[in-house]
């Protein structure tokens, strides 16, 4: 089940992950790739991961360091499921893989364009069930205007 | 005010070729798709001639809100800016039409842009350039 928190409630707050880059160079970087974490960066970032934390692109050889913060936060919901990990820097492609994964847990802060797979299960502020686009888009309609985020500031 | 209307930027084996139509720019698009490579080399530029006017901003950088509020005729980039930007800085940057902005964001609300802000980065061979999303 993939839990997707909105709300910066003060029982989740805490748990909250927003700095994926900082968590993935500090808390990942230097730790061996698992088969599953290696095929998710290579989904997202087309990257294959090489031996000493170097990745291979169409952009030339680099640094594990060098993965896209989409990709980063994929693997860091992998490697903390009890932490909330905010996907709100993450392009619709990162999205598609970590709405794939069986459990999750993760922040969205504003509507991600994305496409709700087929059988997923999408649970939005532990309370409403969403399982297609028609739900999610409902579901954000309904958000927007709770918390007027189209006023102009 | 547009201070750059066209930017080149080598990054090893990749040129960015980039045509600002705006004040500010919005990057969006795939995760993997060269943004945050883009600023890695910005900051390789930043100061050289021809870049003097460029000032980067991203997670790490230290008294971000301050800072920003004290920008006037510089060329802004901000990575992170989904994460990184509040309602004041929002206002600084739809209302300081001095400074012109490349922002890597996905949520674009409350800001003031044209639907050619809009852009995602296309890749032609080796060459970089904005399309616009809309």
């Amino acid at each position: 089940m993939i839990n997707i928190y909105t709300k910066k409630d003060s029982n989740i707050s805490d748990k909250i992950q927003y700095f994926n880059d900082r968590l993935f160079n500090t808390e990942v970087f230097g730790s061996e790739f698992t088969d599953n974490e290696k095929q998710v960066i290579e989904q997202i970032d087309h990257a294959k991961v090489m031996d000493h934390m170097k990745i291979e692109t169409d952009f030339g050889i680099g640094s594990i360091l060098d993965l896209s913060t989409g990709c980063k936060t994929a693997i860091n919901i992998l490697r903390f499921p009890n932490r909330i990990i905010s996907v709100d820097e993450c392009g619709s492609n990162a999205l598609k893989v970590i709405l794939q994964f069986k459990e999750a847990n993760i922040f969205m802060g504003f509507p991600a364009t994305l496409h709700v797979p087929e059988g997923s299960e999408l649970v939005f502020d532990e309370t409403e069930k969403v399982e297609n686009d028609l739900e999610y888009e409902a579901f954000w309609s309904k958000r927007c205007r709770e918390r007027g985020d189209y006023d102009i500031v | 005010m547009i201070l750059y209307k066209n930017l080149s930027v080598r990054a090893g084996t990749k040129m960015y070729q980039l045509e600002f139509k705006n004040r500010i720019t919005i990057v969006m698009g795939d995760s993997g798709n060269g943004k945050t490579y883009l600023y890695k080399f910005l900051e390789e530029y930043r100061g050289t001639d021809g870049y003097e006017d460029i000032v980067l901003f991203n997670y790490k950088s230290d008294d971000f809100h301050k800072r920003l509020q004290g920008m006037r005729n510089k060329f802004i980039v901000i990575d992170n800016a989904d994460i990184m930007l509040d309602d004041t800085d929002k206002q600084f940057i739809n209302f300081h039409k001095e400074n012109q902005f490349l922002l890597f964001k996905r949520d674009f609300t409350n800001l003031f842009i044209n639907p050619n802000s809009l852009v995602t980065l296309k890749q032609d061979g080796n060459i970089i350039r904005f399309k616009e999303v809309l």
